[in-house]
């Protein structure tokens, strides 16, 4: 069997095992589940729960101090909620980091001068239930019921101006 | 977006394509215990084609040692007010990995190590790699109880640190029951279970996957965060190790030979927030081991780690200043390591992008001291931040993979700013570290770094990202005496609009520890990839070239990647 007929015979099986996994089957799909509810801690050991937002638009916002494009992003997610604070938008910053970075977070967070709401991730308990996939900046972004309605995976720079669309959409639907 | 309705069945069925293109993010509905329960899917599909450049005698013409691999890698979660149900299901399954002429084998890739492992499929392979229930009482979750897998992590990580790893492609959980009790100021948290380790990689080359070696977990940690401005905690953690070998044997089973416990670790920590316009933190952790597997001493040893570090930030400035020291803790990985992970881990407080071979001295080192400072002065915070750090350690630690004979003292210096403005990104770090040896006839290593990401617009929706890293190291002179070399991984990419990236890649490495080859010359790597995102929950990745092994480190772990040559299809998609 040459190399030619080797691949044809290994691309049918991918397919077939393709199916078999549904890739092909999700071509049709539904957000708008809700979002499971968490409680973590802040930066100064506060608790915080999702469902204490119950009626503003959250971004759920999931980083690594090692992140680099993470990085880029925050501060555009924190001149949104600067923006759209008073209209009823959250931001939740959740640090991924685990517990060997934990003395990076607050450094990073103050030297930037950010304002919204950290929380620690340190047992990856939330992020394996949002994000089971390996690429960071993760970001969910829930409606007034706490339903999730979108997410976006990586950041590129100037991807905050589609993130900022939605959020003004689902702030001025439920007005 | 309207949910589309749908019984569990149809939906678990048609996530697995049995009943062809039907919906399946779903709010569920009917009269049983799932009622009113939301469901996720998250697929990523991988398929590789891996070039080999190598050529079978007498068969120079055809590149034999080819073949193609599939990785998809399902997630599910079903929530429903506090109850949460998740699954991962791993799948992989290799193509084209024989050649065969006149019934006579003359090359395999396996999937299996089939002295362990024998399956009638042996060219595919199905795992449920995790699973987990989760239960949440008392509204915002007071208690959380989980059962199946799960991750655990005490203090800095230093007695126990058992979370994802995904930066190198590390999971390893605790498959067991955790308890997870808030009450107020008081956190408590116990865990026990047997490790789960990662069998498919999404990331490398799966072959010979091998039996799961379990380890025996236990633990505990207090936590109380309302002590006036004092957040204290105490934990321990009792480690019982599976020996090869052990795998065949019934779980429980495993565990009952002379010595119950092979390993215990007890620790405090402090916090103090704010105080004096600082923020301390300092942990203390005893190791005691039981058997001289850990130090091959038939003495009993008992390992010290304390970390501390304390943050302040005055007017535009930011200090962090980290200060560590361990004796024989590392050893706690003894068992774990060989298998590509760790179980607990002491913060570097490296620059762990760059560490090379040698460096990883900083990492995994038993007997080691070191301070850390960086300084950060936010000029326009948010926008433009320059920052230098300085680290100085004395490594006594002179066995395993430390090329040298002697102690020695390492000071690593670096630099670097970001600067963002509006699409315009500009991120750069710089350094240099020696690793002077006391016997002055070794001399030092010394490794000088460079690594950099710019970003900006070009017209219309088109902008340019450029990225670069390079590293230049010098060996002293010691009795593995190496070549100098030089690495380099460079990226530059074309973005139009947020749904398209096109990228051309070139690494470049000279060192004889990397075991790869270039495919445009010896040391030289090309590559391009396409990033397609339909949907911003969906993107498509089409990479076809080659890029060389070498080792990264992420989250105190190091791990040494393959390189590959060929090409890659990925899918990630949350639904």
């Amino acid at each position: 069997m040459n190399l030619f007929d080797r691949l044809t015979l290994g691309a049918a099986r991918v397919a077939t095992m393709l199916c078999l996994f549904g890739f092909w089957a999700n071509s049709a799909h539904a957000l708008g589940e809700l979002a499971p509810d968490f409680t973590l801690r802040d930066m100064n050991g506060q608790m915080v729960s999702l469902s204490d937002y119950k009626g503003k638009v959250v971004m759920i916002n999931f980083w690594a101090t090692w992140c680099q494009p993470c990085q880029v992003e925050m501060p555009h997610i924190d001149k949104m909620e600067k923006e759209l604070g008073e209209k009823g938008f959250a931001v939740l910053s959740i640090s991924t980091d685990d517990a060997r970075s934990a003395s990076k977070v607050k450094p990073l967070i103050k030297r930037n001068g950010y304002g919204f709401t950290v929380l620690l991730d340190k047992e990856s308990t939330v992020v394996t239930q949002y994000n089971p996939g390996k690429v960071l900046p993760y970001t969910v972004i829930l409606d007034r019921e706490l339903r999730i309605q979108n997410v976006h995976t990586g950041y590129n720079p100037g991807d905050e101006v589609g993130l900022k669309e939605e959020v003004e959409h689902l702030l001025g639907a439920a007005e | 977006m309207k949910p589309t309705r749908c019984c569990l069945a149809a939906c678990l069925w048609g996530g697995l394509g049995f009943y062809g293109p039907v919906a399946h993010a779903a709010e569920l509905v009917g009269s049983g215990a799932l009622a009113g329960s939301s469901m996720q899917v998250k697929s990523d599909t991988e398929i590789r084609y891996h070039h080999v450049p190598e050529k079978l005698e007498n068969f120079e013409d055809r590149n034999i040692h080819d073949y193609v691999e599939q990785v998809e890698r399902l997630n599910l979660l079903i929530s429903k007010q506090g109850l949460a149900v998740g699954l991962q299901v791993d799948q992989v399954a290799l193509f084209a990995n024989r050649y065969m002429l006149d019934d006579e084998l003359y090359h395999s890739v396996n999937l299996y190590n089939e002295e362990a492992i024998t399956s009638p499929f042996p060219d595919a392979y199905v795992t449920m790699e995790k699973f987990f229930v989760q239960r949440r009482f008392g509204g915002a979750a007071q208690t959380e109880m989980t059962f199946g897998d799960t991750y655990a992590s005490f203090g800095r990580g230093m007695a126990l640190n058992m979370v994802r790893n995904t930066d190198i492609d590390v999971d390893t959980s605790i498959r067991g029951a955790k308890a997870v009790v808030r009450w107020g100021a008081m956190d408590f948290t116990a865990v026990s279970g047997l490790t789960n380790t990662q069998q498919v990689s999404q990331d490398f080359a799966n072959a010979d996957i091998d039996l799961d070696t379990p380890h025996m977990v236990s633990g505990a940690r207090f936590s109380h965060y309302g002590l006036g401005p004092m957040q204290v905690g105490v934990h321990g953690v009792i480690y019982r190790f599976g020996r090869s070998g052990d795998e065949d044997r019934p779980a429980l089973t495993r565990y009952q030979n002379e010595s119950p416990l092979d390993a215990v670790v007890s620790g405090a920590t402090i916090e103090l927030p704010g105080v004096l316009g600082v923020d301390w933190f300092v942990e203390g952790d005893l190791f005691g081991y039981g058997t001289s597997e850990f130090s091959g001493s038939e003495e009993p040893l008992l390992g010290t780690a304390v970390y501390a570090s304390a943050s302040a930030y005055p007017g535009k400035t930011t200090v962090l200043l980290e200060g560590k020291r361990t004796k024989d803790t590392e050893r706690i990985n003894a068992f774990a390591t060989p298998e590509g992970w760790e179980v607990a881990n002491v913060p570097t407080m490296e620059y762990e992008r760059v560490i090379t071979e040698d460096g990883s001295a900083a990492v995994n080192s038993n007997d080691l001291a070191g301070v850390r400072m960086r300084l950060d002065y936010a000029a326009k915070p948010g926008e433009f931040v320059p920052y230098v750090a300085v680290g100085a350690f004395r490594d006594e630690d002179v066995s395993g993979l430390h090329f040298n004979a002697s102690p020695e003292t390492i000071t690593h210096s670096v630099g670097g700013l970001q600067w963002f403005k509006g699409e315009r990104v500009v991120q750069v770090n710089g350094g240099y570290r020696v690793d002077l040896r006391d016997d002055a006839a070794e001399c030092m290593d010394q490794l000088a770094h460079i690594d950099g990401e710019l970003h900006f617009p070009l017209f219309g929706e088109e902008s340019l990202e450029i990225a670069v890293s390079a590293k230049r190291f010098w060996w002293g002179n010691n009795l593995q005496q190496q070549q100098d070399f030089t690495e380099m991984e460079n990226a530059l990419g074309l973005h139009h609009g947020e749904k398209l990236v096109v990228l051309v890649y070139q690494d470049w490495s000279d060192n004889p520890l990397v075991r790869s080859e270039g495919n445009i010359d010896d040391s030289l790597y090309g590559a391009v990839e396409v990033h397609y995102k339909p949907k911003p929950s969906m993107k498509i990745r089409a990479f076809y070239g080659a890029y060389k092994a070498g080792i990264r480190c992420s989250g105190g772990q190091c791990r040494s990647l393959p390189g590959f040559e060929g090409g890659r299809l990925a899918v990630e998609s949350t639904f």
